[in-house]
Parts: C-alpha cells; structure tokens; sequence
C-alpha cells in the first residue's frame, strides 16, 4: 500500500476567502460577522467569494451553478494550484474528485420551491436539476479542472468531508489512482434549510461557543475545504513538497440513536485512526474536535476523548466551528485544512467565545487564543447526526 | 390556565406523542409521560403550530422552565394574550 501525502490546500469560509485570509482567522480566534436572517434573532455566517478565477472559466454563469458547486470550485482550484496539478504534471485520468456534502443543492431546491409555492409560478429554471444534483459539486470540479478519474460525493451528513477524505485517501493508497482533490462543500443558508434547523432549536441566538460553560448551540454557516492527496512516490517524482501526510482513517456508525452521539463510536474511530497510522495515543499532540457548541456533542466528544487518551493525559483539543461557524458537510474538509496547516505552521488555532470552564468539559480547549506549538501528529474528528463517526490522522 | 388550552395540549399529547389521556394531568411533569429532549422540541412544534404561537427555547440552555403540561399551558396562554394584544388596533403594541 503506497503513502499519502498532501500537496496541497484550498478552503473558503465565511471570515476567510483563501488559505492566508483563513489562516489569519484561526491564528488571531476571529469569530467574525454574522449575518442576520428572515426570522427574529436567528444569523448565519456568509462565506464571500471574491476569487473569480476558478468559476470565471466554466462554460456557465452563475446561475448555472448551485453555490455549493461555486465553493467547491474555489476552493479546490486553490488546493490544486498549491499542489501544481496539470495535465503536464499528472495523467488526470488517474486524479479522482470525492466531495462530501450533506445537501448541496439546498439553495436551488429552495428557490425553485418558493417560486412553485410560494410565487405560484409553474415554471422551474431548466438547470434546476443539474445544479440541485448533490454530486454537481464534483462533477463541476471535475469539468473545472479536467479531472477524470472517479468523481463522486459522498453524503454523511456533518461528517460528508472527512468520510470524502478518508475514502480518497484509500482511492490513493490503494493505486486506483494517483491523486485526489477531496474535501466538503456545502451551502445551506436558503431559508427553507435555515428554519428546519431552527426547528430543532439547537442554534445559537448569540455566538458558538464550544466546550464552554453556556454554550447555546451553533451558528449555522457555508464554506468548502479541500486538500490534494498524492501518492508519496508520486510527488517524489514529480518534485512536489508535501505537507504532511495522512496517516490514517477511520470511520463507524453508532447504529443507536439519530441525534445523541456515542462515546463509543467516538472514541473506536479515533483509536482506530492512530493505529492504522502505527502510532499509539500518547503520539498525538492535538485534536481539532467536531466541537459544534451543542449540550449534546461537545460533552460526548470530551468524554471520548478521555476515554482514549486518559482523563489527565489529553492532548489539547480545539474547535475551529467557533470561528467559523458549522459549514454542515463542508466541516470536515475545512478542518482537515485547519489541521494540516497547525501541523505545517506550527500553530494550535483556539477555540474562540469561550467564556468559563464546563465542569463537564475540563480539557483544554486552547480558549480564545492560538498557540504556537511543534505539533508532529493531530487528529481530525467529525460526528454526525445519524451516529455516523470519522477520524483522520495527519504527521509532519 | 384556560381548561381550553390544556385541552388542546392534551389531545397533542395523545394524538402526536402516543400518550394515554388519563396519566396527562395540569402538574404531569412531561418527563414522566417520556418524553425526552426531542420528543420535547417536537411537542413544541406540535403546540406552536395549533395555537400559531413562537415558543422561545433552546435545547441547549441549562434549563428549560417548561416541566409539566401546566406550565406549557400557562406559557400558550400568555403568548396568545400577547398576540391578540399586539393586533388590536389601537393597543400601545399595535401604535
């Protein structure tokens, strides 16, 4: 089985247009602006595209696109820039496109059925299809870029990117080809989508505040994150330096309930992604947590982590969601990035808003402010609604 | 508490929660009938929707004051009142 290195990075979340404006974010706890809603005291986070390069070349305009595709066009055009990743590099035949989302298209499904419903006009805009398609994100990277290796998304909910990069990974390792561009893209904020979380009152009327005492839930938002992986050899070959690498996956379902997580299935998939990396828990030097500022999750996620690494000997954990909101299935992609640029800059992003300790919650959280540190592994964690669990591991 | 109110509450109890009418009493407290956290929120849903109220809760707060049928009682009937009050015309909330 080969290795799998990253070459490169693309993200867009709201607070953070490409990697530096993301970077700058995490490394000085920005949770930035919310945006307000239709409904009273509800707000989102809004991601802004303001590089065209990537999207201005497809044979469409904007409105041939769902805006998860845009995302997802943006940031992997980043990922595959950093990467260098051409037809004079690579026989794109061999580069696959795994994208997770949990419902890209939502936007276009919303629009389409206010003017049915609401506008009572009969006519649905003849694109409405192809750009309410879930695998529409991937099959538009894949136009974008000329990749035509196998191109699929992968729907986990707000697990659907790290269980995209997982599964990548293996396309990789496995030699069924050469390199991915993998990753989530999600926009979610059409305001069907919007009350139906709303509905679940789990959203937070003021700030995203995980593991913190008072923590009211999260902050709905939208984004892409993408990571190019490469068979080691590969980029040997072609010279290009590798980030870091991905050591391990794992992914599991609770097979129990819909909505409470499990801190078994938690904690298999963190042990289980180490080991596949043949390292043991006292190797990890951070954990950048699902962390998504509800009662349920962040409470669950401490006590597996507890129960993987010791009540006393937890690396510090973090949750990048306080800054940037919860970008549904573009989360794990995003913070798969977050990850391997603390690796690769040495710098531990915080979690923002936090006010005071969860007697509950008694890790440390690295509250409010980033911290340098030489981090040699970390884990990204993801967990779903669905009781569905994944877990990467990245190595410098 | 209006009887009608709880009336109301009690038929979404045995309708859409599957509860028997004879254990829903004004101080049942909603957990000894089963319901849990999201059995709550949707019997929430359930109340807003048959007296077209916004019931003000998050799942998340340390704790949620609506325990038994009387207090969910109580809250519709204070929301409804704030309601009516609000599109009166000529009321202080409608000038």
């Amino acid at each position: 089985m080969r290795g799998v290195v990253v070459t490169g990075c693309g993200v867009i979340v709201p607070g953070g247009a490409n990697l530096d404006e993301f970077w700058e974010t995490m490394r000085l706890g920005r949770s930035g602006t919310d945006t307000p809603t239709a409904m009273p005291g509800s707000k989102v986070k809004v991601a802004e595209i303001t590089d065209n390069r990537f999207i201005g070349k497809l044979p469409v305009n904007d409105s041939g696109l769902d805006r998860s595709a845009q995302l997802a066009v943006t940031a992997a055009g980043e990922a595959l820039s950093m990467a260098g990743i051409s037809g004079e590099t690579a026989d794109l035949s061999r580069v696959a496109v795994v994208i997770g989302n949990g419902g890209a298209g939502l936007t276009t499904l919303d629009e389409q059925f206010k003017r049915l419903y609401a506008d009572k006009n009969p006519r649905c805009h003849p694109l409405a299809v192809a750009k309410s398609m879930s695998s529409s994100t991937a099959s538009w990277v894949s136009i974008a870029f000329g990749l035509r290796g196998p191109t699929f998304v992968i729907a986990s909910a707000c697990a659907s990117g790290t269980h995209a990069i997982g599964i990548a990974a293996e396309l990789v390792r496995s030699g069924l080809v050469d390199v991915a561009v993998a990753g989530g893209a999600e926009a979610p904020l059409g305001e069907g989508t919007i009350r139906a979380w709303e509905s679940m009152r789990i959203l937070s009327p003021d700030l995203c505040r995980p593991f913190s005492k008072g923590r009211l839930g999260l902050i709905l938002s939208e984004g892409a994150g993408m990571l190019v992986l490469e068979a080691e050899e590969h980029a040997a070959a072609r010279g290009a330096p590798s980030i870091a690498r991905l050591g391990g996956f794992a992914c599991s379902a609770d097979a129990g309930d819909m909505f409470n997580p499990s801190e078994d299935g938690m904690a298999q998939v963190m042990r289980e992604a180490i080991a596949r990396a043949g390292l043991c828990v006292a190797d990890v030097d951070y954990i950048n947590a699902h962390g998504t500022g509800t009662t349920a999750n962040d409470l669950t996620e401490t006590r597996a982590i507890k129960a993987v690494f010791g009540a006393d000997s937890a690396p510090p954990v973090s949750s990048i969601k306080s800054m940037t909101g919860h970008g549904l299935g573009a989360s794990g992609g995003v913070e798969a990035v977050a990850t391997v640029l603390a690796l690769s800059r040495g710098i531990m992003p915080p979690t923002a808003n936090f006010v005071e300790p969860d007697p509950e919650c008694d890790l440390d959280y690295i509250p409010l402010k980033a911290r340098p540190a030489k981090l040699k592994t970390a884990l990204s964690n993801s967990f779903a609604f669905g009781g569905l669990n994944a877990s990467l591991l990245f190595t410098v | 508490m209006s009887e009608n109110t709880f009336e109301k509450i009690k038929t979404i109890l045995i309708e859409k929660a599957g509860k028997q009418g004879d254990e829903i009493k004004i101080d049942t407290a909603l957990g000894d009938l089963g319901i849990d956290s999201f059995d709550f929120i949707e019997f929430v849903f359930y109340v807003e929707d048959e007296f077209d109220i916004q019931i003000d809760v998050n799942s998340n707060a340390d704790e949620i004051s609506l325990k038994t049928v009387g207090d969910i009682a109580a809250a519709v009937d204070q929301l409804v009142l704030a309601k009516s009050q609000a599109h009166t015309p000529g009321s202080a909330a409608a000038a």
